[in-house]
């Protein structure tokens, strides 16, 4: 019968970094990076924790880390009040331990300081557990739902296979042979432009310079009764600079006058061989339904030119989903959904509410 | 009544982890049951909570980690201790 020395919880430190990436090792997931480790510790959500913010629990037997649980801080705004927000992030445990791992999802439900708690990217498995924590599901609908163009047929087809678990040479044959056929399909489904509008324009434009512009932007939208994540100019920095090379932000402007942005970061799917395009954030005030979709349309031009193979979005509420919908594009649903728990009476009564929610990837650890 | 309160736990953690009866003893631990992850630790929890009309403590619904350790902690919450 087997049996393990006695474990340990505790919070995690910096210097715990190899031994959680050995864990991850083994358990054949893909580990963080030491930056991203270093950038979770410089949130400018910190600010409103205290200096004792756990960044996450371990399981200790002996001298080895056989599970974790990282506690990332965030920081929301509801009617221009600032929420301190803790995010549950890469849940590992080795399994001779598996049925350990809910001492860290209590400790991570227990943790003391935070208005909420949030799991954005919760599976299967996840959600279980955040339900059996009284946590809920987001109620904004089609989260589940991933819309997608595709640009490269080829390289879309050949993933399809691989995911289906073609061998890869015949993964590449049959993407090659069925893809002049389905990129007729794709050319076919976008020729469905909206009309050009004068005076409205999209370029990609670098944060730093535009401090003004999202300062005065956030500082306005963070007045409204939606549950917005944080959009301050420190924290998009934040959040861009821990990989930028990854990012791509896009202004939008009506005769000169900034209207908001749209940001997007592009996302190597090693085991698919696919590089696709990621919507994170639309946010702004466009005025109108046809400048939104005329912004899109001018996104997806511009995105052709960035070489890769899909752009995708997950989230957002059905006003900019419906706009999406109209370039046609393809579906595929996804295994995850967000979940959250509200400490506060407050927050808890009005989250039923679906216009309370404005989910995408920027929201928790999505994009992280 | 303590033995149908073993007796309904150790039927329950059977039909949860689906193991053989000869699997599961009051000394099990879920270090020993192959399907006893945290999902299924919950659905234990759930389960168990269902079968004898209680809601354990989280804290205490965590850490119950054997068979031995279930049936004190059903016990006491049925008041049998």
């Amino acid at each position: 019968m087997t049996t393990h020395p006695i474990l340990r919880e505790r919070e995690v430190q910096i210097n715990d970094y190899e031994k959680v990436k050995s864990l991850f090792r083994k358990i054949r997931m893909p580990s963080e990076s030491i930056e991203a480790w270093k950038s979770y510790r410089k949130s400018p959500a910190l600010k409103k924790a205290g200096k004792d913010f756990p960044f996450g629990w371990v399981l200790e037997s002996g001298n080895n880390i056989v599970g974790y649980l990282a506690n990332i801080p965030m920081m929301y705004s509801y009617q221009g009040s600032e929420v301190f927000v803790a995010v549950a992030r890469a849940y590992a445990v080795a399994p001779e331990y598996k049925g350990h791992g809910l001492k860290l999802a209590l400790k991570f439900f227990k943790q003391q300081e935070v208005s909420a708690l949030l799991n954005t990217t919760a599976n299967e498995y996840s959600a279980a557990v955040f339900k059996y924590f009284k946590a809920k599901p987001v109620p904004q609908a089609h989260y589940n739902e991933a819309l997608f163009l595709v640009f490269n047929s080829w390289q879309f087809l050949r993933a399809v296979f691989i995911k289906c678990k073609f061998p890869g040479s015949i993964a590449s044959g049959t993407a090659l042979f069925l893809a002049p056929l389905f990129k007729i399909i794709t050319i076919l489904k976008q020729k469905n432009t909206p009309s050009y509008l004068q005076d409205l324009f999209l370029k990609r434009v670098c944060i730093d310079n535009l401090v003004e512009e999202l300062d005065k932007l956030w500082v306005t939208k963070r007045e409204q009764r939606v549950f917005y994540t944080d959009r301050s100019v420190a924290m998009l920095q934040w959040r861009i600079n821990i990989a930028p090379s990854l990012y791509h932000m896009y202004g939008a402007y009506l005769k000169g006058q900034f209207l908001g942005y749209i940001l997007l970061k592009i996302e190597h799917v090693e085991h698919l061989k696919l590089k696709r395009c990621l919507i994170i954030d639309i946010f702004g005030d466009f005025k109108n339904d046809e400048n939104l979709e005329v912004l899109i349309s001018k996104l997806v031009r511009e995105v052709q030119n960035l070489s890769v193979d899909t752009l995708e979005i997950i989230g957002f509420p059905q006003a900019i989903r419906k706009i999406v919908k109209r370039l046609l594009p393809f579906k595929r649903i996804i295994p995850t959904w967000p979940y959250f728990k509200f400490m506060t009476q407050d927050l808890k009564t009005v989250c039923q509410n679906s216009d309370f929610w404005y989910v995408s990837l920027i929201d928790g650890d999505s994009s992280l | 009544m303590d033995m149908d309160v073993q007796e309904k736990v150790i039927q329950v953690l059977i039909n949860i982890f689906q193991v053989s009866p000869d699997k599961i003893s009051a000394v099990t631990t879920s270090d020993n049951v192959e399907n006893w992850d945290s999902m299924n630790h919950i659905n234990m929890i759930l389960a168990l909570e269902q079968e004898f009309g209680i809601s354990y403590d989280e804290e205490q619904a965590v850490s119950m980690l054997s068979v031995g350790e279930i049936i004190e902690a059903t016990k006491g919450k049925l008041g049998l201790q």
